[in-house]
């Protein structure tokens, strides 16, 4: 069974392309949530989100070099991303003979302006709609179908590094990410590829899935807390998550050809657990359960007791019961040891990117293991009773750290939990 | 280092398609030539210049929602639950003793392609609340979404693309290894691939593998027929691979096939069947159909080909399905691929002249149908080709072949890029 090793990363967020750049200004405590005045214009109760302004779009588009027209949004974050890991690898003008792509998205629907051009084709009276006079008024553009696929960006990775031998497109709601980096290793680990780029991408700041995950509940409806603010994982006074998009990609390579080219692991991905709960369809067992044997099954697939633990990376959403189910199930797993366990959310900086941030979470747990960093949890004061007891580090700190494990937890029942270790 | 995974043995499948409910339904349409395809019809959208669609019909829809628990179905589609009934249908042929099968012991691998939600009727409360008679208004649609119920409070989970996983582990009790995989065409291919990993690595015993999907949404409708890729005379029907081919017709439905190690499954008294082979898979340069003529497509078929181990010497026993999903330019290039890659004398088909192009579940359709092909040794014709756009390759044409084939080979080249290669064999 080949090790697996992480030998670049790339990440891009709302102002930031780097994954260095977003690890310091996370180190520094910045949050990337800010209000868009296009989001108030709309009427959102909540504007605040981390979305990818017009600069950072420039700055991405300036590195992908000439743009294809089916390119869409996801498809050029995920190349920025990617080529930034693809390069931290030294990968840059090698080939790859057995190579692949997995990556997560959601799909990338249509927004307001485009569903008002429909709706004037829509008869409500009769429920009908005259398709063909919104097909004459022109109403889509030629690239439109691609766009939105969420395949077109593992399309476009596969042939821009020459990676054809193996392709997986996930979309497991919040846990895609993770689940996407859990089979590239998985795939390196039986000796299927030598070399994956995995990660995700997400670009989901527009109206219709803030208003899809408003009105089921997920989101902070901006009535009690603002801006930087509504992010806080763990804390009593949560009330829901704040959307974000970005992209990260992580280099997995199995160690024996990390080793004949020469390259420097950042990190290992040593254990993997992709399971589903079948429990309920919006939220887990309310005791933790679930999410505790999820964990335990990825320590046990990478020989690990929790003993060996020394920093969790939480899917910590912000929201009243995800993160009461995850604190209890990481206390059924790790006892009176947890207290001693530093945990990291990172969306209460980055907020919740849903496919992406379990990418972007495991790409901030190797840069932890590679600086032997810790980062902070905006927004922490005080826990709520199920969150007591647990170790929230509230600003950056060094520590000695071996391995960590990185929670994904996701709508439909499906989570995911990786366990990445030192080089 | 292992080039593919070994293979799996298909103890159940299920289906549920414009031919109704079941693989046999699928199977005897095709031997005896029957379309399914009809006239656009839906329940909300009027359209004469999209000619035709392969629905599934009422009674199979019927059944399917029948088949979901009462409290799960407000969060569902309904392609999941079309794909919820064909597991249901892979899990009885099976012969698996379900309550002995612990639940963590199951895997199941999902995939969706184009899907129906959310769509214009997400927000019918709230764009008819907001419409004043001078179009919408966008704040106020805002706010009627959100504060003023206007809008499917469930439109996230029907939206996302672990739907048909959620629905089916929820109802079927799998709590084992899952995945779910949106590949458009060939998201069934993913799903396939992640299947026989889990065997291989012994993560479950049983792998379902549940795609479904459907083109029923306007925006998707709309931009597929823009694109130039759609039927609009519906006299001429969908014509794979001939020179009257004139665009495709689209379709819906789910397909379900149940996999387990031969081993196992050789343990509980199962003999014969039938054997999937990893899949092979090639990305496209490009999906612009304008570039198609790139010679990266006819590598990448071969390289499609070659990742099958070289069991295409064994040329006397193979048939091909094929795609054919009657577009002139995408079928040019299939016929030009098919050429180069194959050896003389291999027999090809396809069903897509009966079934349309399917998302996700097409790709799933095409490997279900070869089992049944090896079963019954009778090879199903190109339904309506008369003029082959290349006549030296050896259609099957007019009427069903009798054949003696070990193996077939499943071939597919979805809208976005991604091509497939399956092969299915006879297990001794």
């Amino acid at each position: 069974m080949e090790d697996v090793v992480i030998t670049g990363v790339g990440a891009v967020s709302a102002g930031t392309v780097g994954a260095d750049c977003l690890f310091r200004r996370l180190a520094e405590g910045q949050s990337l949530i800010r209000p868009w005045s296009r989001l108030s214009a709309l009427g959102f109760g909540n504007p605040s989100c981390v979305f990818i302004d017009s600069e950072t779009w420039l700055a991405v588009d300036a590195r992908l070099g000439r743009l294809e027209p089916e390119w869409g949004p996801q498809t050029r974050l995920a190349l920025c991303a990617a080529t930034e890991a693809w390069q931290h690898a030294g990968l840059g003008a090698q080939g790859v003979e057995r190579g692949g792509v997995f990556l997560a998205s959601n799909k990338h629907t249509f927004d307001e302006i485009q569903l008002c051009a429909l709706a004037r084709h829509m008869n409500w009276e009769r429920e009908r709609l005259q398709l063909d006079d919104f097909l004459l008024a022109g109403g889509t553009c030629p690239e439109a179908y691609f766009h939105k696929q969420q395949d077109q960006a593992a399309l476009a990775l596969a042939h821009r590094f020459g990676l054809q031998a193996s392709h997986g497109a996930h979309g497991e709601a919040c846990a895609a990410g993770a689940m996407a980096i859990g089979a590239a290793m998985q795939s390196i680990r039986a000796g299927l590829i030598d070399v994956a780029l995995a990660g995700a991408a997400e670009t989901m700041c527009n109206f219709m899935p803030l208003v899809a995950f408003s009105v089921v509940g997920a989101l902070a409806d901006g009535e009690h807390l603002q801006g930087g603010e509504i992010s806080r994982p763990f804390d009593e006074a949560r009330c829901g998550f704040v959307m974000g998009e970005g992209s990260a990609f992580l280099v997995l390579e199995s160690a024996s050809h990390a080793a004949r080219r020469g390259a420097h692991p950042l990190a290992r991905v040593s254990g993997f657990a992709g399971l589903l709960e079948a429990c309920r369809i919006t939220a887990s067992a309310d005791d933790g359960s679930e999410y505790a044997r999820c964990m335990r099954d990825a320590l046990q697939d990478a020989g690990l007791s929790p003993d060996a633990i020394d920093h969790i990376n939480a899917h910590g959403t912000s929201t009243p019961t995800n993160d009461a189910c995850e604190a209890l199930a990481v206390k059924q797993i790790f006892g009176a040891r947890i207290a001693e366990i530093p945990i990291t959310a990172n969306k209460s900086a980055l907020g919740h990117s849903l496919a992406n941030s379990g990418a972007v979470e495991a790409v901030l747990s190797a840069l932890t293991l590679y600086r032997q960093t810790l980062l902070p949890t905006l927004n922490y004061q005080h826990a709520c009773s199920p969150c007591s007891g647990l170790d929230i580090v509230t600003s950056a700190r060094t520590a000695s750290i071996r391995s960590v494990l990185s929670n994904s937890f996701g709508f439909g029942g499906a989570n995911a939990c990786l366990v990445l270790e030192v080089a | 280092m292992i080039n593919a995974l070994p293979p799996a043995l298909v103890t159940g499948i299920g289906a549920v398609l414009p031919s109704g409910l079941g693989l046999d339904a699928a199977w005897d349409c095709w031997q005896t030539g029957q379309s399914r395809l009809g006239a656009f019809s839906s329940d909300w959208i009027d359209s004469r210049r999209i000619a035709g669609y392969g629905a599934v019909p009422q009674e199979a829809r019927h059944a399917s929602r029948d088949a979901v628990p009462h409290k799960l179905r407000r969060f569902g589609t309904e392609p999941s639950y079309w794909a919820v009934h064909a597991a249901g249908q892979a899990m009885a042929a099976s012969g698996i003793e379900w309550d002995a099968l612990p639940e963590t012991r199951r895997g199941l691998f999902t995939g969706q392609g184009d899907y129906t939600s959310p769509n214009i009727m997400s927000l019918q409360r709230a764009l008819t609340a907001s419409d004043q008679g001078e179009g919408v208004d966008l704040s106020s649609l805002t706010s009627e979404a959100l504060y003023r119920r206007g809008a499917d409070p469930f439109m996230s989970i029907k939206g996302l693309a672990n739907n048909a996983l959620a629905l089916i582990s929820l109802t079927h009790r799998f709590r084992g290894p899952g995945a779910a995989f949106v590949q458009n065409e060939s998201a069934g291919i993913g799903a396939l691939q992640q299947a026989l990993l889990a065997l291989h690595t012994g993560l479950c015993d049983a792998a379902l593998v549940a795609v479904c999907g459907s083109y029923m949404e306007p925006f998707t409708l709309a931009e597929l027929w823009r694109r130039g890729l759609l039927l609009e005379d519906g006299e001429r029907g969908l014509r794979s691979f001939d020179r009257q081919a004139a665009g495709t017709v689209l379709a819906e439905g789910a397909v379900a096939l149940l996999l387990e190690r031969p081993g196992c499954a050789r343990a509980r008294g199962v003999e014969g069947g039938v054997l999937i082979h990893a899949p092979g898979g090639f990305a496209a340069p490009r999906n612009c159909l304008e570039d198609l003529a790139g010679s990266g497509f006819e590598e990448g078929y071969r390289q499609a080909l070659g990742r099958l181990g070289g069991t295409l010497a064994n040329a006397q026993e193979l048939a091909v399905v094929a795609d054919g999903r009657g577009i002139p330019v995408l079928d040019g290039l299939e016929c030009r691929q098919l050429a180069a890659a194959l050896p003389d004398g291999v027999p090809i088909t396809s069903p897509r002249p009966l079934f349309g192009t399917i998302p996700a579940a097409g790709a799933l359709l095409d490997v279900a149908l070869a089992t049944r092909i090896l079963a019954d040794g009778r090879l199903p014709p190109v339904s309506g080709l008369t003029g082959p756009l290349a006549p030296q390759l050896d259609w099957v044409a007019g009427a069903p072949r009798q054949v003696d084939c070990g193996q077939v080979l499943c071939l597919q080249q979805g809208f976005s890029g991604f091509h497939s290669a399956v092969l299915v064999t006879r297990h001794a």
